[in-house]
């Protein structure tokens, strides 16, 4: 009950949050310097057919008007047109996003892999030598740009050892991807039963999600190492040790603590990465949500780019809501 | 922090201290740098930065290949002494293209991060200091912030990617779009050192005495919330350089054949994958290199501040005091 109070409480609050982002949006399309109506319709197009455009458009209407007429369309679901695909946005976004979402969460799995252990080790003895490699880590990763470590990565493991497969997609041209259930090639694969494009397509993600696992560590890694330190000068955790409970015990109830912050940092980074991983999707030419907005970017394709951006700022905020409901659980007493 | 306005100052006795200030600051500057001379982690950082702003400076002076010219013939020769670092796949110098990047990645990062640090402080110090206030003040305050929340609900690089692309490409929209894009940080960041410092007793008997906002501001936050706000700054220099060069990197940024490191990276990005990897690899050091030392530099002013930090004995001093006991 406590809960549902709470969820109800904080969907009020994303409501303003979503009104100013479509409201931001709204602003981009109304900066594009130049009328669209001559623009749709070409140079030979008659004053009375601009105009005729331009009231079907509701570009003859006050700028209030417009930007509800706006909010209208984007409450149906309705993002405009990409020129490029000459398909409605929102279905070129919903095809694409899977591929994104399943880089982005694998990336983050292994980001938690690594930080989280190395972060534990690092905060419980803050001048031992986890610490001093998580330092180091954080240093040279942090300085890393990651669409150049994903060339390292593919100069290393395809040009020299051969071990990994080209940068050429989410799947080998030789493997028929498996009937689309989820969109993930992964699971669906699974699904399927079929072993041959689970492996390939396994094989695809490991280049990009070591890439973006390697840089987005930094984070994960230091959250936790801050808050494992200030919790062990917290009475419990002294208390703990002075009882006499294995290290391991220790770090369990530090862990257990340390969570609500550490879950906090993930979902933060969740929302950047879906902006981030754009620059890793060029490199592997991934076909997901990032790649379709740097070339709708490069194409002035307005409608497609702002569908990017509402479309990564709403999986920020629905993210961002989780973790908020997952903290509640893990730490009541955050609820205030 | 000259007495141009004595109305605000209300003829406090704290007033005439100029003397003494400038005094204090070189002995600050003096001890910062002794600090910086015991720990080479920290001091590696600046030395890198002032390696990379002088070859900007200096490239157009040095006897280099022309970064923009083709030497015709020679595409993708692999490092020699004609060409310390090869070429690329158009047959122009790579040596002497990454010498020339500062000059467009460094001072777009630069310029950048300052706007954005000049506003999103101010107005960061302004929402600190009325949030309480009530009645329109409070309004203002509170107007800023959602905006602020507004522009952090985007994912960064996103953001910037359609700014540039509403703005129309070339650099001054990239200098806008990362400015925007950090603004919110520099508001946060201000406003929480002005919530933290506002309570002090000695601002409050400022403000009781009579002190204006400006006074209060100049006198006592923006000197206590620099520290901070450098360390900030520096590592968002860094930050920037990243964005700026993703952003020419994927195309939106930079064009080539202007010297700029992410799209030289781009340009070299098909010959990695064939095994030539010269093109590529040198811009994307020299990049990862700079950011690494923003980034030490950011750390060494944080260090600086905490006292712990600052007064820890180094390996170096402790092995003076050590044998000079001996």
């Amino acid at each position: 009950m406590r809960i549902l109070c709470y969820l109800l409480k904080r969907l009020a609050f994303s409501i303003p949050q979503i009104f100013g982002v479509a409201l931001v949006a709204f602003f981009l399309l109304k900066l594009i310097p130049g009328d669209p109506a001559p623009m749709m319709l070409g140079p030979l197009a008659t004053q009375e057919a601009v105009d005729k455009l331009r009231a079907e458009m509701g570009l003859d209407q006050p700028l209030p008007q417009q930007f509800i007429a706006y909010l209208d369309r984007l409450a149906h679901g309705d993002l405009g047109r990409s020129w490029q695909t000459t398909n409605p946005v929102l279905f070129d976004l919903w095809q694409r996003l899977p591929a994104t979402l399943e880089l982005v969460t694998l990336s983050l799995f292994m980001a938690i892999v690594i930080g989280l252990p190395l972060g534990m080790m690092a905060g419980r003895r803050p001048n031992g030598p986890m610490a001093r490699l998580a330092d180091s880590y954080c240093i040279a990763a942090g300085a890393i740009p990651d669409f150049w470590l994903a060339l390292v990565l593919i100069f290393v493991f395809y040009s020299i050892f051969k071990i990994a497969p080209p940068p050429i997609g989410r799947l080998d041209f030789a493997v028929f991807p498996p009937p689309s259930i989820t969109g993930s090639y992964v699971i669906d694969a699974l699904l399927e039963g079929n072993y041959h494009s689970f492996r390939a397509a396994l094989a695809q993600l490991i280049l990009p999600v070591s890439t973006l696992g390697i840089i987005y560590t930094v984070p994960i890694l230091t959250m936790t190492r801050t808050t494992v330190e200030r919790l062990n000068e917290t009475d419990f955790i002294r208390f703990a040790n002075a009882k006499g409970l294995s290290p391991a015990r220790v770090s369990r109830h530090a862990l257990r603590n340390a969570l609500p912050s550490v879950i906090t940092v993930i979902g933060m980074l969740f929302g950047t990465l879906v902006g981030s991983v754009v620059l890793v999707e060029v490199v592997f030419a991934w076909g997901g949500a990032g790649q379709y907005a740097v070339s709708a970017v490069l194409n002035a394709d307005i409608n497609a780019s702002l569908g990017f951006i509402l479309m990564a700022a709403i999986v920020s905020l629905i993210v961002n809501l989780v973790v908020d409901l997952v903290t509640l659980i893990l730490d009541p007493g955050t609820q205030n | 922090m000259s007495e141009t306005d004595p109305a605000a100052l209300g003829g406090q006795p704290f007033a005439n201290e100029t003397g003494g200030e400038q005094l204090l600051a070189t002995g600050v500057l003096k001890e910062f740098c002794g600090f910086l001379m015991n720990r080479p982690s920290y001091l590696v950082g600046y030395l890198i930065v002032a390696m990379v702003a002088l070859s900007g400076l200096v490239a157009p002076l040095l006897p280099l290949a022309s970064p923009v010219d083709a030497d015709a013939g020679a595409y993708l020769v692999p490092p020699s002494w004609a060409h310390p670092m090869g070429t690329d796949s158009a047959g122009l110098d790579v040596f002497s293209r990454v010498l020339f990047a500062p000059r467009v990645d460094l001072a777009i990062a630069l310029v950048s991060t300052c706007w954005a640090a000049c506003f999103g402080s101010v107005a960061g110090a302004f929402v600190g200091l009325w949030e309480e206030r009530g009645g329109i003040k409070s309004g203002a305050a509170t107007l800023i912030l959602r905006m602020a929340d507004v522009i952090q609900a985007f994912p960064v690089f996103a953001l910037a990617l359609v700014l540039v692309a509403v703005l129309g490409q070339g650099m001054t929209s990239i200098i806008i779009a990362i400015g925007i894009v950090n603004l919110p940080l520099y508001l946060r960041l201000m406003r929480g050192e002005v919530l933290r410092i506002r309570d002090q007793s000695y601002v409050e008997a400022a403000h009781i005495a009579g002190a204006g906002d400006i006074y209060l501001l100049t006198r006592h936050i923006v000197p206590n919330a620099a520290p901070p706000l450098l360390a900030q700054m520096s590592i968002n220099t860094g930050v920037a350089v990243l964005l700026a060069a993703g952003l020419s990197f994927i195309g939106a940024g930079v064009r080539a054949p202007t010297p700029e490191w992410g799209s030289m990276i781009a340009m070299g990005f098909q010959n990695v994958v064939t095994g030539q990897w010269w093109p590529s690899m040198f811009p994307g050091l020299a990049l990862a290199l700079t950011v690494f030392g923003l980034g030490r530099i950011g750390a060494s002013i944080l260090a600086w501040t905490n006292p712990r930090e600052r007064s820890r004995p180094t390996r170096r001093a402790w092995k003076a005091f050590t044998e000079g006991r001996n």
